[in-house]
This record gives structure tokens, sequence and C-alpha cells, in this order.
């Protein structure tokens, strides 16, 4: 999903889904939510269970990719009784256009969610335009 | 609460008619709590209304049952969990900062426990967004091994 593409004022949300790449790794991608304001876009990503020692985001040639690393495993003796292992891989990535200061991308972790926030670019933030 | 079900309000049913918990709403709690993907699509449920289901997974061992509860985004004072004749109602508040101001969501899940444990001795933990909850089973009823002689 492209961040040039936003256009609406209210936040988009997205749904986990399952994504396999070329190698055939398979990740999930997280429930994210993408807002904006006059300084900067902000993604909100759920990632339950997720510490910060647990991920990692990079950013390469405009291509912003957020990966986080799920491994809980339950404690010897405890068994499973409706079966939902949370031993995966989050993995979101997202195009980062050219309106984005990708020098000050900033990244905050707090209860499983992680809240990026890339500023706007000074040049081209909105300007109000005097009428004289 | 919204979910698909037949069990709907037209023949009188509603999961808080009555003023205590009847055997036909710890079924239908059963339900909700523990069948996978009935009600949701691979992953969160998003209402219209600003609330989401939580679903717990149920793990056991000899001296308790565990449940664990993605609710990623909210702080642990702001989780409320309220036990009640065998049923547990799990809330908890999502707060988020926006332009507009603060705007919240809330998290909201009705799910039944098992039976033969000692609800007054429940205890609950959270880390990175999962919530914990811990119910240890009555004393009389651990698992004894039987000697064979």
């Amino acid at each position: 999903m492209s961040l040039l593409n936003v256009v609406k004022t209210s936040p988009i949300a997205c749904k986990l889904s399952y994504e396999e790449d070329s190698n055939g790794a398979v990740f999930l991608r997280p429930r994210y939510e993408l807002s904006e304001d006059q300084n900067a876009y902000y993604v909100d990503v759920d990632l339950p269970g997720v510490g910060k020692k647990d991920l990692g985001v990079t950013l390469h040639d405009g291509l912003l990719e957020l990966i986080g690393e799920r491994s809980w495993t339950p404690p010897k003796g405890w068994k499973a009784v409706n079966g939902d292992h949370e031993s995966y891989s989050y993995r979101l990535r997202l195009m980062v256009g050219d309106r984005v200061e990708e020098g000050s991308i900033s990244a905050d972790s707090s209860n499983g969610v992680l809240r990026l926030t890339l500023p706007k670019e000074e040049g081209k933030k909105l300007r109000k335009i005097e009428i004289r | 609460m919204r979910y698909v079900s037949p069990f709907s309000s037209k023949y009188g049913i509603t999961p808080f008619s009555g003023s205590s918990f009847s055997n036909f709403e710890k079924e239908l709690g059963k339900v909700l709590g523990s069948l996978p993907s009935l009600f949701d699509v691979g992953g969160y449920r998003i209402s219209d209304s600003g609330s989401r289901f939580a679903r717990p997974s149920w793990y056991e061992h000899d001296d308790a049952y565990v449940a664990r509860i993605e609710v990623p985004g909210v702080e642990p004072k702001e989780v409320s969990i309220e036990v009640c004749d065998n049923m547990v109602w799990l809330s908890a508040e999502r707060k988020s900062k926006s332009k507009e101001g603060e705007s919240s969501m809330s998290y909201s899940q009705l799910f039944s426990i098992p039976d033969g444990v000692d609800d007054a001795m429940a205890r609950a933990e959270f880390e990175d967004g999962v919530l914990s909850i811990t119910f240890p089973r009555a004393e009389g009823l651990k698992p004894r091994k039987i000697e064979v002689k």
C-alpha cells in the first residue's frame, strides 16, 4: 500500500492477513491503521506479543519494512486446549513516497502497538496562499 | 455484542436476559469463547460500533487453566475483568491520539471458564498487549495419580 495514495483524512484500517514471499516463507501481515495530520503520516501497527527487542524496522530505497518476532511458547506441562500457537513473524511493507522526510522517521512501541511517525518534508507541507 | 447466530432476539433470548446466567447462556459463552473463525475472518472483527472481539486461547496444566487474549494498545490499568458464575466478562479500552484529539475503541469479550476452578484465586498478567488470565484449579479437583499395586 503506498502512502502516496493516502488522500482520505480519516484513518485507514487494514486487517490481518497471510503473505507468502518468493522464498516460501510465510508471514503474518499485522493489522495497521494509517492516519495523517499536516506534519506527518502515522502508522499504528498491532503487534501483540512482540516486545521492543523482537522488532526490526528498516528503510531501504523507499520501502519501509517492519518485522516483529512473536515467540511465546507455553511452559513445560501446559497443553493447548484450543490450539493457537503464538510463534510466528509479523511483517509489514509500505512504500514511502517522496513526501516523507526519510531521515526523521521515528518508531515508538508500547503495549504491543508500534507507532511509526513519518514526518512530511518541510517544503512539501501545506502552505497557505495569501489572497491579496 | 454482534454476531451471527441462530439465537436472535425475536425468540426472546439474548445473552443478558434475566439477572443470572442460565445454562443456555453458558453454552453460548462457550461457543463464542472457543470456536475459531466462525465469527471473524483471520483475526480481529471490526464492527462499526468501535468495539472488537478478543478471543481467548486456552491452555491447561495440572494446577490451572490459562486464557491468553490479545488486546494490543491497551494500558494494563484500563483492563477490566469480571468473573461471575463461571463466565468472564473482559473489557478494555484502547485510547489513541490523533489530530482531532483522543479517540477510543474498546475490546469486549464474554467467555465461559471451565468447571472446577476456584475463581476467587484467579490472577492476570499483561505483557506487550497480551493478557494472560490464570484460573487455578480447585484443590480437591486437581488431577491425582492413582497407583496400581
